[in-house]
């Protein structure tokens, strides 16, 4: 079982991706994934009447025409407000502008170009069709983006501006048109017609409107020459009326509305019947969207308030409500709108075929002929002394609904109104409809329908991506994968790192004057001394090194001049002088013994460090690495620590992030525990209870709680809306892990290591037992060690393991700020301790494995990163361009 | 540069390589913002400034537009490389096996999702043969 996530499909309104189970090459399952809450419905209560019109449309860059529509419509429904002649005329020439103009957008820049796609490349056609349709170069766009472009001057001239006209008001149109612009608009419709019958369709409007049967459109499509024979004959050649096949009821809020009635009429149609569309029997399901159920747990009708949203639920995947019909899915789209139509072309491709991609696109391209027609009626109807719209005021109270029809389906919004302000707004657009959620039993969206059994071919996925697409102003396509057999970057064990000040520490002892001066890579150091004892001192840098240390060369020359007298670092110079920088290390065991030594004066504190642990790279600014360089720069050294720093015998003699409770960074617990508390006691006391607890780390936030406690565990996946990622645990000691776990001295030794990763080990069977949902269904838990004081403090006041996951809503990064700990841990944390140590560089956790005793790593962040890692010999003095997957 | 979902980047420089900490998922804002600041940062840590960039083939990936946009600020030469082309020689450098081991024997069996391959279609698991260079 493999999982494929399709997408972005980059929608104007908004991200959307489908996530597809593949097992043994079909797909097993498929969820409709909109990432992204819009809002628009929440932003427009209490907002005066008027306002919907300015903010509705914002929803859409491409169908706000239809938008605008909708909401005028609502609004004009919650009294009576007539619209004079002329105003329904221009309203119809706005909207069908915008609707031909989407639907010839689709077909020249998103559907067609595929055929112009390499895998294609063994077909016959595949020469012309890459000539004429390819993205950019192809030159259908160079006929088709200036026609285009002529088009949409009929926006300007009816509309003032495109998108997000405020033309468009609930009494028709602000925009009065003279005669004389009629004659122009008269112009550009006729400019338009011409590049429709010579280009797209080479044969008049009226041949192709005519067509009535697929015979028919197979023999008009051998014979004539334009862009819509070459797709039904490419249909034909690749078999798109068998592909993207449903059997659902098509449904319509009709268009175009006239004085003898609309263009496309409201209503349904399924297996050759057509029927009345009940409005009222519209819900909208939220059993997998992230809102709140409603308290009868039923769906809700949109002329009902909406229910808030809850991004907590751990059983919804999408931002997405799901509308339904009467409690079912329905098809929406050009298809639809003239299958409910009843124009015969349509319908006998439906009952040959079924409703199938070939079937979509030529309702799209029928439409196009049939509504630039009826727009040379409208605007010959237009008469420029009338007036365009009708001034009555909205009333004070009132509900209407505004239902209309944008090029990809039906719209609509739904309005209430008390005291002149919205207390209730509603919307439903038609991507909705056919990209939605599930819901109960098992009702899937129409676009998951389509996808239960068709190959997963993933070298081809555009087609069927498009096949539905007409809701999508799709810019590129790219996809991804997360494979459960993918392979892992791997990494071998990791050297220490350079940290060129500590190692000459054991050397001050011995006599010697030595001057050192900090290089790239801390090579070259020019030193002072007699031969024969600085053999001995070369012997005891390596012997002596501190754990962190990593010597790359010793370079030993004579020294001329006044020996400098004591040891000292020279001040690293401006400009070339470089010094690595290592990984963060977990705290050493001298610090961790001052920790709990009551004699020390770093007894409890949770900062400490010194030159052989803690932070490193989650605190570097730039380089050179100084204090001034990195978040310690905002505690100033106190006497004592200052002389630790400045004394080359001492453990922290130029530890940069040196502190201690007189200088260094503070601890405090938030919301503010009782006054005298210790924030670390409250903190572990809020654990003990059940608590979740933001706790700020090296190189991000953890939400943290009682490994043993279910109940707590439960919470902790329900408010991160983790599905089933197992969570990391962090233990007092190697002990205590192996009370749960399954330890080698392999496992001990990397859980004991300065990068302290989270180790994968296996279960024992004679555990005690834990939670199921730390890590379900996995065999594995992946415990690490208390690699910071506060983390040995915190862990000392508790029994058992923690749960320390990343602090993020699932799919973000952890947070690192306490600004957004604050905001975006909300809701999941109940408490936060934190402190005033700036984390600068975001550092996961490291994962590792052991495979046969040898560690693998699975995720090399803290604890690894930037140490360098050797290469095998070949990549000396290149530059080299050797790819590195990091993916 | 590679991939965009679990992006690293990595310097090499004198035999050796300088991987990044794992960033995440370019497409979340905070992990795209991360990935340009760590790149600031690693190569001004390491006063690196890369005379060839190699990236992912495919030229919708974040990391790929980046890397691009990158080797013109720099000049370098920029490298696009077949995503299992790429899995396959950091495999075989994390078997020990270099440039000069004359490895282009090899035969790699490359389980990844999706990524983009020779001959510009999208691959799933694939058995390739080659070595590093090629």
């Amino acid at each position: 079982m493999s999982r494929l996530i399709v997408g972005p499909f980059n929608r104007v309104e908004g991200d959307l991706e489908v996530r597809l189970d593949i097992s043994a090459g079909m797909v097993a399952d498929a969820r409709v994934v909109s990432p992204l809450y819009r809002g628009f419905e929440a932003m427009l209560v209490g907002k005066p009447a008027l306002d919907a019109l300015v903010y509705a449309p914002r929803i859409c860059g491409i169908c706000s025409v239809s938008q605008s529509l909708a909401a005028a419509r609502a609004l004009a429904a919650t009294g009576s407000v007539p619209v004079p002649a002329n105003g329904g005329l221009a309203v119809n020439l706005i909207h069908a502008v915008e609707n031909v103009a989407d639907h010839l957008t689709h077909f020249y820049l998103f559907f067609m170009p595929d055929f112009a796609r390499a895998v294609y490349a063994g077909e016959p056609w595949h020469a012309d069709a890459a000539a004429r349709f390819a993205a950019v170069k192809g030159t259908a766009a160079q006929d088709f983006l200036p026609a285009r472009a002529e088009l949409m001057n009929l926006l300007g001239i009816l509309a003032g501006k495109w998108p997000h006209t405020l033309a468009i008001q609930p009494g028709g149109s602000t925009r009065a048109v003279s005669r004389a612009e009629l004659a122009r608009l008269g112009a550009l419709l006729a400019g338009f017609r011409r590049f429709l019958e010579r280009v797209l369709f080479a044969d008049a409007l009226e041949a192709v409107a005519a067509l009535s049967t697929r015979d028919a459109l197979l023999a008009w499509a051998e014979a004539a020459r334009g862009d819509f024979a070459c797709f039904v004959l490419l249909s034909q050649a690749t078999g798109l009326n068998r592909l993207g096949r449903t059997d659902l009821r098509h449904m319509s809020f009709g268009a175009y509305p006239s004085s003898d009635g609309p263009l496309f009429p409201r209503g349904l149609f399924r297996r050759g019947v057509g029927g009345v569309l009940p409005v009222d029997r519209i819900t909208e399901d939220v059993s997998h969207a992230w809102y709140q159920a409603a308290p009868d747990g039923a769906p809700r009708p949109p002329r009902d308030p909406g229910m808030p949203p809850d991004a907590t639920r751990d059983d919804a995947y999408s931002w997405c409500k799901a509308p339904r019909l009467e409690g079912e899915v329905a098809e929406v789209g050009a298809l639809s709108r003239q299958l409910v139509a009843g124009h015969p072309l349509p319908r006998d491709l439906v009952a040959r075929d079924g409703a199938t991609v070939e079937a979509r696109v030529v309702a799209r391209l029928l439409e196009v002929a049939l509504v630039t027609m009826a727009m040379e009626r409208w605007l010959r109807a237009i008469d420029a002394a009338a007036p365009f719209i009708d001034h009555t005021p909205l009333p004070a109270a009132g509900e209407g609904a505004g239902l209309t029809e944008a090029a990809r389906g039906s719209l609509g919004h739904w309005v209430a109104i008390q005291g002149g302000r919205i207390a209730n707004y509603q919307i439903i657009a038609p991507t909705t409809w056919n990209f939605s959620p599930a819901t109960p039993p098992v009702r899937p969206g129409r676009w998951n329908r389509r996808c239960a059994a068709p190959r997963c071919e993933t070298g081809r996925p555009s087609r069927w991506r498009y096949s539905t697409s007409s809701a999508l102003s799709t810019r590129a396509w790219s996809a991804r994968c997360i494979d459960g057999g993918a392979s892992h970057p791997r990494a071998g064990p990791c050297a220490g790192g350079g940290l060129p000040a500590p190692c000459l520490a054991p050397g001050a002892g011995a006599g010697h004057r030595r001057q050192r001066r900090q290089r790239w890579r801390g090579r070259g150091h020019p030193r002072l001394g007699e031969a024969a004892t600085l053999d001995g001192f070369q012997n005891r840098l390596g012997e002596g090194a501190p754990p962190l240390a990593r010597i790359d060369t010793i370079e030993v020359w004579p020294h001329d001049g006044p020996a400098p007298q004591g040891f000292t670092i020279a001040a690293s110079a401006a400009g070339t002088v470089r010094t690595g920088i290592v990984p963060d290390a977990a705290t050493c065991p001298a610090c961790r013994a001052e920790l709990f030594d009551p004699a020390d004066r770093r007894q409890g504190y949770a900062f400490g460090n010194c030159t052989h642990c803690g932070p490193r790279l989650s605190i570097v600014r730039a380089i050179p690495y100084d204090r001034a360089n990195t978040a310690m720069a905002a505690f100033p050294m106190c006497p004592d620590c200052a002389a630790e720093y400045a004394n080359p015998a001492d453990r922290r003699f130029h530890a940069q992030p040196t502190a201690c409770p007189a200088c260094g960074p503070r601890l405090w617990l938030e919301p503010a525990p009782d006054a005298g508390t210790d924030p670390l006691d409250a903190a572990a006391a809020l654990l003990r209870a059940g608590g979740i607890v933001a706790v700020k780390g090296i190189g991000g936030f953890h939400l943290a709680c009682d490994a043993t406690d279910t109940t707590a565990v439960t919470e902790l996946r329900r408010r991160k809306a983790r599905d089933a990622k197992p969570f990391a645990l962090m233990a007092r000691s190697v002990d205590e892990v192996g009370r749960y776990c399954q330890l080698d001295d392999a496992a001990s030794t990397l859980l004991r290591s300065p990068a302290a990763p989270i180790v994968l080990l296996p279960r024992r069977p004679d555990g005690p037992p834990l939670p199921d949902g730390l890590a379900p269904d996995q065999d594995h838990l992946g415990f690490m060690l208390p690699y910071t004081p506060l983390h040995h403090l915190l862990l000392a006041r508790l029994e058992g393991p923690l749960v320390m996951t990343s602090g993020n809503r699932s799919d973000e990064p952890q947070v690192i700020t306490n600004e957004d700990a604050r905001d975006r841990l909300a809701g999941l944390a109940d408490a936060w301790l934190m402190h005033d140590r700036a984390i600068l560089n975001r550092l996961d956790d490291s994962v590792v494995a052991t495979t046969s005793g040898a560690p693998v790593v699975l995720r090399r962040a803290r604890g690894y990163a930037p140490a360098p890692l050797p290469l095998p010999a070949g990549f000396d003095g290149l530059p080299p361009p050797w790819p590195w997957a990091g993916n | 540069m590679g991939g965009e979902l679990k992006a690293t980047f990595c310097l090499v420089r004198d035999g050796q390589a300088i991987l990044s900490q794992h960033i995440g998922d370019l497409e979340n804002a905070a992990a795209l913002d991360d990935y340009r600041a760590m790149l600031r940062l690693y190569r001004d840590l390491f006063d690196f400034t890369p005379a060839v960039i190699a990236v992912d083939a495919h030229p919708d990936y974040l990391s790929t537009t980046l890397g691009a946009a990158l080797a013109q600020e720099c000049g370098a030469r920029l490298v696009p490389v077949g995503h299992h082309h790429a899995h396959m020689a950091a495999c075989l450098v994390d078997g020990g096996i270099g440039l000069a081991d004359g490895a282009e024997g090899a035969v790699g069996l490359i389980l990844d999702g999706l990524g983009l391959g020779a001959d510009g279609t999208l691959w799933g698991a694939r058995f390739c043969a080659g070595g590093i260079a090629a």
